[in-house]
């Protein structure tokens, strides 16, 4: 169980913001979110000229009357996006305090920006190899409150396979929105091929790695028995048995960096957005900041 | 059989297990700790595990290796030994005195019997060999000092005891000298080399102390040892009578009375050869007290001294042979008690003389080269006088000097073959005689000419040739190509010279008249010819063994006989002579003459007669000496190093496990 930061003065922070998606999408009707095509709103894109066949209520008379030619005014649409968020509760993600709140905080944060534009969410939640879909499609703020309220009860236990259990989601849309995988992908499942499904699946893709600060530097030298919290027994091959000395720390800090590096690179060659954010960081600075960078929000 | 412990104290070793034990017990505690994920980690492990393996496994490899060499090396128990242990008794060089006086023996009733000094030197330096193979390996040089001392055998090792055994049965004792200081100083090279090897000599000569390399057995038994030698005779003419001084010595432990007897043989004043006897006391008695242990005297005997039975009044000019000799004598030595005297006969010179108009240079020429020889030689001239109808001989002399004109006779009969034909102002003759030559013309110069040499000819051996002065020469025409120009004047030869080992002439192309030759250079150039066509066989007749003397001779070859025989044809000639004893140099002259022989003596040197003799030198033969911590055993360490290796390497094994 964990306790995350759902209050009103949190959420209230977040009114100023809204969730800036892809203008490709093409999502359902009824949004707010502006997308490429020309649509119905009152949002002007472009001038054409009138071909036969067009809307002549469209024709902009006072073009007409400087050029004697025809000219229809296009205005932008406006779509509902499905915003949805794959939460890793597999025990990783319990074992540091802080580090599931964090998560939860997260997933909230951008909830809350989708509710507020009227878009879909869902929550999947990963654990003991399987996927939960315990609120369903969310729309509106009340539904909202309710699925956050009961994401502080939900326990993080056995291990996430973001492979498997990704493309067995039924409600995964074509192109109508933005999938979030929020996880510290600290496993060695391939959680890759879930992202090219979604890929694939046209959505927008936004990987939030979540990391304690013992994870990006640990900090103790000596022997140690390294116990994977997603192993279920002591000889699972995951576990090990460590010497750590200082080199070895330099070594892991070497090798956590070439780790990200890859992460990146791998979301980079996808279009795919990643983002690892330290639980050290104030979860605030994390939305405001890093992904304001990201021109995810605005 | 008896189990024991060289070094018990490696027993301690053992308390390695006990470390090794606790090394296994005490196992390092691991703090369990619970983490959201093991990846970073494995994948630090597997970047190790990539760059690690190389230069762990080699790290590993080496350590086995080393360890594995460290027990076979204490396996092998190692001893390191100082070099001077490591050499110490592993090398020997053996120095066998080869002098006469090793050839010395116990001196019995009948004379000497037993081994020599030598025989004995053989079988105690055997005896040493074996005793240092017998330890284990070593080398052995075997040194033979004789008059050139050279090595018999040169570090030979037990696997060529074979070869050190057949040198010693080879080696035989010289009747010379030895230069033992060449011996010592070959065997000080060998010191150089190795400070610690030893150095045998075997000898009978005393040495003081040379050196701790060194050992010196003394050979010489004074017990059973002694010796009387004849060593050496001085001949002299006195008042026309032979004189020999005798010197006689006595060694050892000696005191004799005995009567020396003197054979001549040969002995001839012109009225034919007849023999002498003559007898000679003397005595000798060595002072035991004294340090030298020798007697030495001189019997001066004329040959006519009627108290030694010689006949008063009866002189001789030339002998064969004086045989000396103390008879019964049997001392240890019996190679020196006789003595032989040659040298009794001169060489005789026979010159023939024909000349159309005789002078009387050449017959004082030859007179006066007899008197300046010393009477080496007897020199006996006969003038052709063709005015009382004398002609001349073509045998029997050794030159034969045709002045002017050759005598018909001999054109008609043919040229003389045993002796050198010496030709000088030539006429016409020449051609008829069938010379080689013939006189195209007669050249008169203006003033007197010196001469020139093309190259040194021993004709003109002592000879200034620009002293030579011509007012008149003949210009000949050689058609006989063996005649070399030997000297020249006007840019014309004057002397041409045909040596070709059976006809020798010469040929002055000049009348005496005509030049100052004979002012001065005139006596040179006969004593030339002489040393050149006639030289003295032997320039003395007694020799000591060792000694080389020069050989020359009138004839074509010649056949030395002393121990063998030799024949040289190629004169001068060195002979050395190796053993005690007469020699006989028998000179062939071909079919033309008789042979002619001449008898020399060789004795061994007085100081080999010697036979309790003493060394006039030193040298210090030096081993290194030993330090006291001479050789350690390394097995202990060998075994620390095994167990630290060990120890290095499960540690490192273990750490890779981690």
């Amino acid at each position: 169980m964990t306790e995350a930061d759902f209050s009103d003065a949190f959420f209230s922070r977040l009114e100023t913001l809204s969730l800036q998606l892809q203008s490709t999408l093409s999502g359902y009707f009824g949004g707010k979110h502006l997308i490429k095509k020309y649509g119905q709103t009152v949002e002007f894109a472009d001038f054409r000229e009138y071909t036969i066949g067009d809307d002549i209520r469209r024709i902009d008379w006072n073009l007409f009357a400087r050029f004697e030619k025809y000219f229809l005014k296009l205005f932008t649409d406006e779509r509902q996006m499905h915003v949805q968020f794959f939460l890793d509760c597999s025990a990783s993600m319990d074992v540091y305090p802080g580090k599931a709140a964090y998560a939860l905080g997260l997933a909230a944060a951008l909830g809350f920006l989708a509710v507020r534009n009227t878009d879909k969410i869902s929550f999947h939640l990963l654990k003991d190899g399987a996927v939960l879909d315990p609120f369903g499609m969310l729309v509106g703020k009340n539904s909202f409150f309710g699925a956050v309220g009961a994401l502080k009860k939900i326990s993080f236990e056995g291990e996430a396979d973001f492979a498997a259990c990704v493309p067995s989601v039924p409600s995964t849309g074509t192109n109508d929105g933005l999938s979030v995988i929020i996880s510290d992908f600290l496993t060695e499942n391939r959680w890759q091929k879930a992202v090219d499904y979604l890929l694939y699946k046209k959505r927008q893709v936004l990987l939030l790695q979540v990391l304690d600060p013992s994870e990006i530097a640990p900090g103790d030298s000596g022997r140690f028995d390294l116990i994977d919290a997603e192993s279920r027994e002591l000889g699972d091959p995951r576990n090990l048995r460590l010497k750590i000395s200082r080199p070895m720390l330099d070594e892991y800090a070497d090798e956590f960096r070439k780790w990200i590096e890859e992460i990146k690179h791998f979301c980079l060659s996808r279009g795919a957005d990643f983002l690892s954010v330290n639980t050290a960081t104030p979860i605030e600075k994390t939305i405001f900041r890093d992904l304001f960078r990201c021109d995810l929000i605005r | 059989m008896i189990l024991r412990w060289l070094l018990p104290l490696g027993f301690l070793g053992m308390l390695g297990v006990i470390v090794l034990l606790a090394l296994y017990l005490l196992k390092p505690q691991y703090k369990t700790q619970t983490v959201s994920g093991t990846l970073i980690w494995k994948r630090v492990l597997l970047r190790k595990k990539r760059q690690r393996p190389v230069l762990s496994h080699i790290l590993v490899f080496l350590l086995q290796a080393l360890l594995l060499i460290a027990v076979s090396l204490a396996l092998a128990q190692p001893y390191l030994f100082s070099k001077g242990v490591l050499l110490e008794d592993s090398e020997y060089v053996i120095i066998l005195d080869a002098s006469a006086s090793m050839r010395t023996r116990a001196a019995g009733e009948e004379g000497a019997v037993g081994d020599t000094r030598f025989d004995k030197a053989l079988k105690k330096a055997e005896e040493e060999i074996d005793r240092l193979f017998a330890k284990g390996d070593g080398a052995v040089s075997l040194i033979l000092a004789d008059s050139a001392p050279h090595y018999l055998v040169n570090g030979a090792g037990r696997d060529r005891r074979s070869e050190i055994d057949s040198a010693l049965r080879s080696a035989i004792c010289s009747s010379g000298t030895a230069d033992l200081e060449e011996a010592l100083e070959m065997a000080r090279g060998q010191l150089d080399a190795n400070p610690y090897i030893k150095i045998f000599l075997y000898t009978d000569t005393k040495f003081g102390d040379m050196g701790s390399a060194l050992t010196v057995v003394d050979l010489a038994d004074e017990s059973t040892e002694w010796n009387v030698a004849v060593l050496g005779c001085d001949v002299a003419v006195r008042d026309n009578e032979y004189e020999f001084g005798i010197r006689l010595g006595a060694y050892g432990n000696v005191a004799i009375a005995r009567t020396m007897r003197m054979q001549i043989r040969g002995a001839d004043n012109g009225d034919g050869p007849s023999n002498y006897e003559l007898k000679i006391p003397v005595s000798f008695e060595v002072d035991p007290d004294s340090p030298v242990r020798e007697a030495l005297t001189t019997v001066k005997v004329r040959a006519t001294d009627p108290k030694y039975g010689g006949e008063e009044g009866r002189f001789f000019d030339t002998f064969e042979e004086v045989r000396i000799e103390i008879p019964d004598l049997y001392d240890s030595i019996p190679d020196d008690d006789v003595y032989f005297v040659y040298g009794g006969v001169k060489d005789k010179i026979a010159v023939e003389y024909c000349s159309a108009e005789p002078n009387t240079f050449w017959q004082f020429g030859f007179s006066t080269l007899t008197k300046n020889l010393g009477g080496k030689r007897k020199i006996s001239f006969r003038e052709i006088y063709r005015d009382a109808g004398e002609t001349a001989e073509r045998t029997g002399y050794d030159f034969y000097l045709f002045e002017h004109a050759i005598p018909p006779e001999i054109v008609e009969a043919g040229l003389p073959q045993d002796g050198v034909l010496m030709i000088a102002d030539p006429n016409y003759t020449a051609a008829q005689a069938n010379l080689g030559f013939r006189v195209a013309e007669t050249v008169t110069l203006p003033a007197l000419t010196g001469c020139t040499a093309s190259a040194s000819h021993p004709l003109l051996r002592y000879n200034d040739p620009s002293a030579i002065g011509l007012t008149q020469y003949k210009r000949l025409e050689m058609t006989d190509p063996l005649f070399l120009p030997v000297l020249y004047c006007n840019g014309d030869p004057v002397i041409y010279v045909k040596d070709t080992g059976d006809v020798k002439i010469v040929v002055l192309a000049f009348s005496l008249n005509m030049s100052d030759f004979y002012q001065r250079e005139f006596m040179i150039f006969l004593y030339n010819m002489l040393e050149t066509f006639m030289p003295v066989t032997l320039d003395r007749y007694d020799y000591t063994v060792g000694e080389r003397a020069q050989v020359n001779c009138k004839g074509v070859s010649m056949d030395i006989t002393g121990r063998g025989t030799v024949t040289l044809t190629d004169f001068p000639a060195q002979y050395l002579f190796t053993e005690a004893g007469t020699y006989t140099f028998t000179t062939h002259f071909g079919s033309k003459k008789d042979d002619e022989v001449r008898k020399a003596y060789a004795h061994i040197v007085s100081d080999e007669s010697a036979i309790f003799g003493e060394s006039d030198f030193r040298i210090v033969l030096d081993n290194r000496e030993l330090t006291g911590d001479a050789g350690r055993s390394l097995l202990f360490w060998f075994a620390v190093a095994a167990v630290l290796l060990l120890v290095l390497e499960w540690y490192i094994q273990f750490k890779d496990i981690v």
